[in-house]
């Protein structure tokens, strides 16, 4: 349903990119890997146009998106969970979760209650300012609102960075429900190699800008030296 | 006691007029980030719509309707101005986003055309607005005199920060503003059209100054400089209230209206100046992002 081919891309006068073709079929999980640095924010960032592309194209379920706005892209139904979660900090946790809808023709407020039923706290505190959140729960409210959007392919970039353990468990739980219970797609960069075995299908190592290995089974020998630190 | 109270009047009149200004710059400057040096010029068209449509009213409406006129020119006040300013928004200030000195020169240019605009259609000198019957004359309250019309302003600023308030806090819309003035890569991928969302917010700016314009034509005649006299005053009441806060803009504008009007009070207009200048020079060396500053909880 997604699939880029050579794709470049980067920052103002910094190529990150190079090369990077990617494919992920509906129903999919694959998981991008590699070092600090190496680009792999820089590639979520391009799927979901934040970034533009400066080589190359990108499709999304048979349709030409390569210069295809955020705003096109995410109606179209990509919803993406940033690395910094980017919660909007003056607006109160369920303005943030409303604004899950602008992406969504369907605008019945039940999905809302599922949401809660994922992450209890973010209805305790609803009526608070995003602001106010622990970096947990605005990485729950994150994902929240990124629900709320159903979006056909989820793109979440390190959801589990810097965050309490038990916390981190239960977005893990939130990761596989999605994969065993709806026709969601994911793109997922993760740190924690165990996690992504568990839930990957598929895989991506990057190094330097460009796909240094892909399979649909971790080999650990073949990908050790591009991940170790 | 009784001149007390007066002064305090004056003050808060002085205030709300002040805050009637200053409320569309508080969106196009204090949120959007636009210096909009053509503010004054949308307020010159708010006061012109204001003399066309008493015109209109004079010339083609029966004498005894002739009162409810000013009911109509605020509505045309806010459109007229607010199609004006998302023209602005659509052929140059979207090109200006993020470049303060470049949007600076091109308003100010688009200013001098406007006021070149209304000199060829209004002519160079002072139109006066007739006021409306209903609004003239003055409520006597424990014999002091409170003047209708500055009553009336009161109350329109009242109702306009109302409005402002419910639309950005309880709609859409609003959310959607608020959304894209705080992080616009990320409400661009939630699906808002940041496109949008700028033009309509603009012009939204641009409409509030169109209806300090029809207040402005209550206090005295108009004319194409009209504006040029109040920019100076609305930067002041945003900056003073903290850029970005609708509040501040608030407390900014009553604060400044009453202190001008005690310092007049005791010394007398050109040096009530010059005394307000200066305190708001101290006041920004205290706290130079003003009354209220945005203050979230820093994470990470
Ligand atoms: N806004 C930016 N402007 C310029 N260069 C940037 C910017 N963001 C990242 N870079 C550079 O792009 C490269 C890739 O960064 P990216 O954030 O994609 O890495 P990453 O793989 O996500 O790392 P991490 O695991 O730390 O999140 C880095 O060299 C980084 O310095
Ligand atoms: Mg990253």
């Amino acid at each position: 349903m997604l699939q880029l081919k050579d794709v470049e891309s980067g920052y103002d006068e910094s190529m990150v990119l190079r090369d990077v073709s990617i494919k992920v079929k509906q129903n999919q999980v694959i998981c991008i890997l590699g070092r600090n640095g190496v680009g792999k924010s820089t590639l979520i960032k391009t799927i979901m146009g934040v970034l533009k592309v400066q080589g190359g194209t990108i499709a999304f379920e048979d349709k030409e998106l390569t210069k295809a706005s955020a705003t096109i892209r995410s109606k179209a139904g990509i919803g993406y969970v940033p690395q910094g979660r980017e919660i909007f900090t003056t607006l109160t946790v369920y303005e943030n979760l409303l604004l899950g809808f602008e992406s969504n023709p369907n605008k019945n407020k039940e999905i809302i209650n599922k949401v809660y039923k994922y992450f209890p706290v973010l209805q305790e505190m609803k009526n608070r300012n995003g602001g106010d959140l622990s970096g947990g729960q605005q990485q729950q409210l994150a994902i929240g609102r990124a629900l709320i959007a159903e979006p056909k392919l989820l793109l979440l970039d390190e959801p589990a960075e810097g965050i309490q353990p038990n916390i981190v468990e239960d977005i893990q739980n939130v990761i596989l429900d999605l994969k065993n219970e709806t026709k969601t797609s994911m793109v997922l960069v993760e740190q924690d190699l165990g996690f992504a075995k568990a839930v990957g299908d598929y895989f991506y190592v990057i190094d330097r800008g460009t796909v240094v290995f892909e399979g649909s089974e971790l080999i650990d020998e073949k990908v050790e030296k591009h991940l170790s630190i | 006691m009784e001149g007390i109270i007066a002064q305090i009047f004056n003050g808060i009149s002085l205030g709300s007029i002040l805050l009637l200004i200053a409320l569309g710059l508080a969106i196009t400057f204090g949120l959007m980030n636009v210096i909009n040096m053509a503010h004054g010029e949308l307020i010159m068209i708010g006061a012109y719509t204001t003399y066309v449509v008493q015109t209109i009213f004079i010339n083609y409406f029966p004498e005894g309707l002739f009162d409810w006129y000013f009911l109509f020119a605020i509505p045309a006040a806010f459109i007229l101005a607010a199609l004006i300013g998302l023209v602005m928004e659509v052929t140059v200030i979207r090109f200006l986003y993020g470049r303060p000195l470049d949007s600076l020169l091109a308003t100010f240019g688009i200013s001098l055309v406007l006021q070149q605009l209304a000199r060829s259609i209004f002519g160079a000198p002072n139109v006066g607005v007739q006021s409306p019957e209903l609004l003239s004359g003055a409520v006597e309250i424990f014999s002091m005199s409170f003047p209708i019309s500055r009553i009336f302003i009161l109350i329109l600023v009242a109702l306009c920060v109302g409005f402002m308030f419910y639309y950005f806090y309880k709609t859409g819309n609003g959310r959607r503003i608020r959304a894209v003035m705080q992080n616009r890569d990320m409400a661009a991928s939630l699906g808002i059209s940041t496109r949008k969302v700028d033009a309509s917010t603009f012009a939204i700016g641009a409409g509030f100054a169109g209806v300090a314009g029809m207040a402005l034509t209550l206090i005295g005649p108009i004319g194409p400089t009209l504006g040029t006299a109040y920019i100076i005053d609305a930067f002041m009441v945003v900056v003073v209230g903290g850029v970005g806060m609708l509040l501040g803009t608030v407390a900014g504008a009553l604060g400044i209206g009453v202190f001008n009007t005690i310092f007049e009070y005791f010394t007398d207009a050109s040096m009530g100046r010059v005394l307000i200048f200066v305190l708001i020079i101290l006041f920004l060396q205290w706290k130079p992002n003003g009354l209220f500053s945005i203050n979230t909880r820093k994470l990470d």
